[in-house]
Order: C-alpha cells, then sequence, then structure tokens
C-alpha cells in the first residue's frame, strides 16, 4: 500500500461521566442536520464523532468514501437490553433495537447522513480493533480502492449489572467513558493536518524495537506514546532505545482505560497540532504489538480546538 | 483455496455438503424457545452447551489447517479473518440465564467481539493479525474480501478466513420480532416465498497466493470481489444498489457479465429481498440470464456465516461440476424474472458470482473462476 496518507480531519468526542450516562441528543443535532429517529447511544456517539470529523473537513466527501468503524465491544448496550427482554421480560425483542444492536447499523446511519454508497465496515480485533481499522483503511486509500477514508474508534460504557437492573447501577461508576474519535484520511488534501507514515505489527518485542531510531527524527521533534498494553518491563526496553531526539508523549492518565485508547492519544496529538513526528506504540499483554507513525508538518496551519 | 473445514446441518466436511445439495435436501427441525413455542431452524446436531461453541469452532479449524497441510511455522504466520453476525451470543445468554437465576458469575464477560478470533489464535498458534467484521448478513464476506486484499497487498503470507454462527434466542426472537421468519418453508425466489428459516454452522477457509500439495479446493480462485453500502436500505437494499456491487465486483474481477457460468444467489426467501436481488439480476441482464441457485432452503440463513459456508459448499460442487437446485422453488414471481434452477446442471469451467447482503445495507459480491 502506498504510504504516507494525508489526514484531512480529526475530531475526539469523549464522554466522562457518573450516574447515568448523557443524552446526546442535543450534541448530535449540533453537528448533523437531519438526525435520523430512534437512535440509540451506541449510534449517537457513532455520528456525533464522525460529524465533527466530517464538518472540520475543508472538502466535501465523495460518494465513495469508504468508512471503517473499529470498536472492541460494539453496541453493549442494545445487546443487554435484548437479553432482558427475552429472559427476563420474556417478551420479543423490539425490532428497532434488534436492528440497532448490530455494530455496523451504527456506520449505516453514517453512510445514510452522509450520503455515502462505499465499502462501510465494523470491525473489531480486542485490544487493537483502531489499529485494524486503520490499518484496512490505509490499505483501500492506499492502494486507491477507495477515495478517501473515514476511519473511527467508538467504544462505550455500558451497564455491567446485567440481570438485576433494580441494583444501584455502575455505570457510571468512576471510570465511565464514552469515546468517539474520527480520522479522515484524503490523500487529495493540500494543507493535511498530519500524514500517517506507516501502520505495522510486531510479534515480540525484538520486532517492535526497530521501530525506534535512536537517532530521533532529523528534521521534527520525536515523540514516543506507549499506549495501553505495553508492559512495565516493555515500556523500560523500548524507552532505553529513546536518545535525546525523542520526548514522551503521555495522554492517558487522567481518564479510564478503553480499548480503542490509541485513537485518543494519536487524535489528540494531531489535534495539538505541533509539529512532530509521534511513534505510538499499543501491546496487548501477551508479545503482540501494533505501532503506528504519523508527522504533523510544521506548515500545518489547521490546529483545531481539542 | 489451500484448505477447507465446514460443518453445517448437512453434516461435518464438504462431502457431505456437496451430497446434499445434489439431493435438494432440506429438512429444517425445530428448536424449542420458550412461551413462543418452537421454531424451524437448520441445526448442526452437535449438541448444546458452552463446550460446544468452542468445540465446534475448533474442530473446522482443524479440517482446514489439516487440509491444507501446513507446518506449524506457516500456520503461524497466517491473518485471521472471522465473519459473523452473533459472535458469541450464545455464550452471553448461557451466561445472563444462569445469572438470572441467582448463580455466581460463571466468568467475567467482556463483551469483546475479537474473543472469538483470540481464542482461535491461542489455540493453534496463530500470530497474524486478527480481524473480526460485523456487518450482519454479509460478515463472513467481507472477511474473505478483506483477507484477499491483504494477500495480495503482501501484508500476511496466508489467511484463515472463518464464518460462523451459533444457535442463539436473541436472533430468532429477532428475527420473529421483524416478521422475516417463514411460517412454511424456505422458497427463494417462488411467488409464495413468505421468510428465512434461521440456520447455524461455521465454516474455515485457508487462502494462499500460492499453489500447494492439493488441499482444498485446488482449482478455485478469488478473482474479484465488492463490497457496497446502500444507505437508503437497513433491511433490505434496492435492486439498483444490488445491481451495482455485482457490476462493481465483475469489473474488479476484469470480466463481463455474459462470462459469469452460474450465479449463487444470496436468495433469502423475503418478499422483499428477493424482490431487490432478483430485480437487481434482471438489470445486470437484460437478456438471457446464467443459471441461479440459492443454498438457503438445505442450510438455513446463517447469517454472518452464510457467505463462508455457501461458497465453500458452492464450489464443492462446480468442482464436482454441478449446480445444485433450489429446494422449495416451484412458482416463478412475475415481479422479480429471475428464476433458480429447477434440477440440478452440469457446469465445466467458467466463472461465478456470489452474492451476500446484510441489514445495514452491507451489500457484497464475490467472483470465483476454476482457472488462475
Amino acid at each position: 500500500m502506498t504510504m504516507p496518507l494525508k489526514v484531512a480531519s480529526v475530531a475526539v468526542f469523549l464522554q466522562h461521566f457518573h450516574g447515568q450516562p448523557p443524552d446526546y441528543a442535543a450534541a448530535l443535532s449540533a453537528v448533523c442536520k437531519n438526525v435520523p429517529r430512534r437512535l440509540t447511544r451506541f449510534i449517537q456517539l457513532n455520528l456525533i464523532g464522525a460529524h465533527q470529523c466530517v464538518n472540520r473537513a475543508r472538502g466535501p466527501l465523495t460518494r465513495d468514501c469508504g468508512v471503517y468503524l473499529g470498536s472492541a465491544k460494539g453496541n453493549t448496550e442494545d445487546a443487554i437490553n435484548l437479553l432482558r427482554q427475552v429472559f427476563q421480560v420474556r417478551e420479543i425483542p423490539n425490532p428497532v433495537t434488534f436492528i440497532n444492536s448490530s455494530t455496523n447499523v451504527a456506520s449505516y446511519y453514517l453512510a445514510q447522513t452522509l450520503k455515502l454508497h462505499g465499502r462501510n465496515l465494523a470491525i473489531a480485533s480486542s485490544d487493537f480493533s483502531f489499529e485494524a481499522a486503520l490499518e484496512l483503511a490505509c490499505l483501500d486509500v492506499g492502494d486507491a480502492a477507495v477515495p478517501m477514508g473515514l476511519v473511527g474508534a467508538v467504544d462505550q460504557s455500558s451497564d455491567q449489572r446485567w440481570v438485576d437492573s433494580s441494583a444501584p447501577a455502575d455505570r457510571g461508576a468512576p471510570g465511565a467513558l464514552d469515546l468517539s474519535v474520527w480520522l479522515l484520511i484524503d490523500p487529495a488534501c493540500p494543507n493535511p493536518l498530519a500524514e500517517i507514515q506507516w501502520i505495522r505489527r510486531a510479534n515480540g518485542l525484538e520486532e517492535a524495537q526497530p521501530w525506534i531510531d535512536p537517532a530521533g527524527e532529523r528534521n521534527l521533534p520525536g515523540y514516543l506514546a506507549l499506549g495501553r498494553g505495553v508492559l512495565p518491563g516493555e515500556k523500560r526496553l523500548l524507552g532505553e532505545r529513546c536518545s535525546s531526539g525523542w520526548s514522551t508523549y503521555s495522554y492517558a492518565e487522567d481518564i479510564p482505560d478503553v480499548e480503542v485508547l490509541a485513537a485518543y492519544g494519536i487524535g489528540r496529538f494531531i489535534l495539538a497540532g505541533n509539529p512532530g513526528r509521534l511513534l505510538h506504540i499499543a501491546g496487548n499483554g501477551r508479545g503482540s504489538f501494533y505501532g503506528v507513525c504519523l508527522t504533523v508538518p510544521r506548515s500545518a496551519d489547521d490546529a483545531l480546538p481539542a | 483455496v489451500q484448505g477447507l473445514g465446514i460443518v453445517t446441518c448437512l453434516g461435518r466436511g464438504l462431502k457431505a455438503q456437496v451430497a446434499a445439495l445434489r439431493e435438494a435436501k432440506s429438512e429444517p427441525g425445530t428448536v424449542p424457545c420458550g412461551d413462543s413455542g418452537s421454531f424451524q431452524f437448520h441445526s448442526v446436531g452437535d449438541g448444546g452447551g458452552a463446550e460446544c461453541f468452542h468445540r465446534r469452532i475448533e474442530q473446522v479449524v482443524e479440517d482446514a489447517l489439516a487440509d491444507a497441510d501446513l507446518s506449524r511455522s506457516e500456520i503461524a504466520g497466517m491473518g485471521i479473518f472471522i465473519g459473523t453476525s452473533s459472535v458469541d451470543l450464545y455464550l452471553r445468554e448461557l451466561e445472563f440465564i444462569r445469572r438470572m437465576n441467582g448463580a455466581a458469575a460463571a466468568r467475567e464477560m467482556q463483551w469483546e467481539i475479537g474473543e472469538v478470533a483470540s481464542f482461535i489464535a491461542a489455540k493453534f498458534g496463530i500470530r497474524g493479525p486478527q480481524f473480526t467484521f460485523t456487518t450482519a448478513c454479509s460478515s463472513s464476506a467481507n472477511a474473505m474480501i478483506y483477507a484477499a486484499r491483504m494477500l495480495r497487498a503482501s501484508r500476511i503470507p496466508r489467511a484463515l478466513v472463518i464464518g460462523t454462527e451459533h444457535f442463539n434466542r436473541v436472533s430468532l426472537h429477532g428475527f420473529e420480532s421483524m416478521m422475516l421468519l417463514s411460517k412454511t418453508s424456505m422458497r427463494p425466489f417462488d411467488e409464495r416465498r413468505d421468510g428465512v428459516v434461521l440456520g447455524e454452522g461455521t465454516g474455515a477457509l485457508v487462502l494462499g497466493a500460492q499453489d500447494t500439495s492439493g488441499g482444498g479446493l485446488p482449482n478455485a480462485f478469488f478473482r474479484g470481489a465488492a463490497t457496497m453500502t446502500d444507505p437508503t436500505g437497513i433491511t433490505c437494499s434496492s435492486a439498483e444498489c444490488t445491481a451495482q456491487v455485482m457490476a462493481e465486483a465483475l469489473r474488479e474481477a476484469d470480466i463481463s457479465a455474459d462470462r459469469i457460468t452460474a450465479i449463487k444467489a444470496h436468495g433469502v426467501g423475503t418478499p422483499a429481498g428477493d424482490r431487490s436481488e432478483g430485480q437487481g439480476l434482471r438489470l445486470l441482464y437484460s437478456g438471457a440470464m446464467p443459471p441461479v441457485t440459492s443454498f438457503k432452503p438445505s442450510i438455513g440463513h446463517t447469517l454472518g456465516a452464510c457467505a463462508v459456508l455457501e461458497t465453500v459448499a458452492f464450489l464443492g460442487c462446480v468442482q464436482e461440476r454441478f449446480i445444485p437446485p433450489t429446494p422449495g422453488f416451484e412458482q416463478a414471481d412475475p415481479a422479480i424474472g429471475c428464476e433458480p434452477l429447477r434440477r440440478a446442471k452440469e457446469v465445466a469451467a467458467g466463472y461465478f458470482l456470489l452474492n451476500h447482503f446484510g441489514f445495514g445495507g452491507s451489500n457484497t459480491a464475490l467472483v470465483f473462476s476454476t482457472q488462475p
């Protein structure tokens, strides 16, 4: 696949909440002109992040723009509601809830509201769900199989009580987080916010270590981000390869852990608009790693508020 | 296609599928479903329980890897591409019932869609990338499409593609709530069609860029494919969009529609679904249409697994030089203009078009050939 690829726009929608999850209807109406009816929270989350991203892009989307939704857990809230309807309430499920529970229905509504006819995928890969979606998008855009790609990372906090809904809700307990991060990859963008240089996968630390050039980046400041799933010992060994040419980029100290956290870190880095080269490495705690390398050019004048 | 494994209601292994399809077998059983009584269902019949869920997938993958005759290091380098609609919803149902009955949690349920891929990777020592596609009934078609893309881009040396769907009550009642379940029997494209009969099964394909020792389907080659969205039809696409995805697959395979030898339709058996697909085929073929067939009356609608299961079975029949008929089809629907085969038809070499459509406007078409 042809790299690098230009990132034309980014949006990070994050909601850290206590108690009942927030109602996203107003936030969605603010970014989407024609909001479809009967949307549930997971779909709203998708639409808010994606429409923010598209609204910030300077050019229009093409009809064949691909949609690549990475989600480790999908629409858990509607799935749990279906279980309750069928087994606890013992009634036929609501057909809308049934349809909405499929992860790709969220990306369907995105296609509907943006009038997209191209590829539309819902992809999961446990700890690497965002990276997997990004890899397939880069593959398609890099090979010109699609003219541009909208890549998302969306996961929601859900009620884990499962059965007894009269028990105190742990949804919204400290640590509850809804996250919707979207990137628009557009090779034709004249003033990209960033360029994705490469995306790689490694089995074992010895394969991941060469990703870090000890000399750092010659023209741009280098930033190393070690994301979730990189064990302390692995962090130490990876850090040892960094010379003075690298700085550490940390982003997840004050927010709860979610599988698609890498998207948050990468999205925030791009939105900050500081010229530099970011190498983001995430692990799964079992010796596999995904690396994403991108640059924010000095000429970027498109920095947006985070 | 270097190796394969399959289990459906027709049995385990390719021979069982081909033999039953040659006979146009269509014998759904019934499953009890709480207060709702019982439903028709094409069951694998290998027992229930949590162990059965993993054992079935494990056996099919074992069959595929043995068929491909791969070394341990070759297996380790594979990428995993899974297509499934309900993922492990069956296990969640079992756990929900346990907790509802007051039992302590059997295990922490993580709600991770990628859990099945992680299980396969750990069980067989596969260390390549893992992708789980959940695009409803086109899920395993998209798994095949992206496995082929990753192979062509040399991102992986080999791909293990799995389509799997396990019985679960939520899906059954979900289709009931949408009034999509047949009250009689499945009759794709028939004027009297009234819905689907669901089924379950698991299929696995080993895909590679090179010819190997002759396992799998030595005369089956993935030629091209398309995956597109109809943003106007959440449960059923328009005829124009179904025609468009077929045309796009043919364009990618670099062949014209008149060179297609036979078509395996999605053939879901619902009034709207078959009308859309049939009219889409008619847009593609204004004149004579190649022979069309649907396997769902025999295997059931296996949702996210249907693309892998039906592709394996179809290519197995082609290898035996015949296209099976569509059980239950008797009366043509003048509103469609598409009549599937009533009797098996002999075929030789050629190109074959295979359609799979899903909720969420997800449309796919695959082109296979018998020549490289």
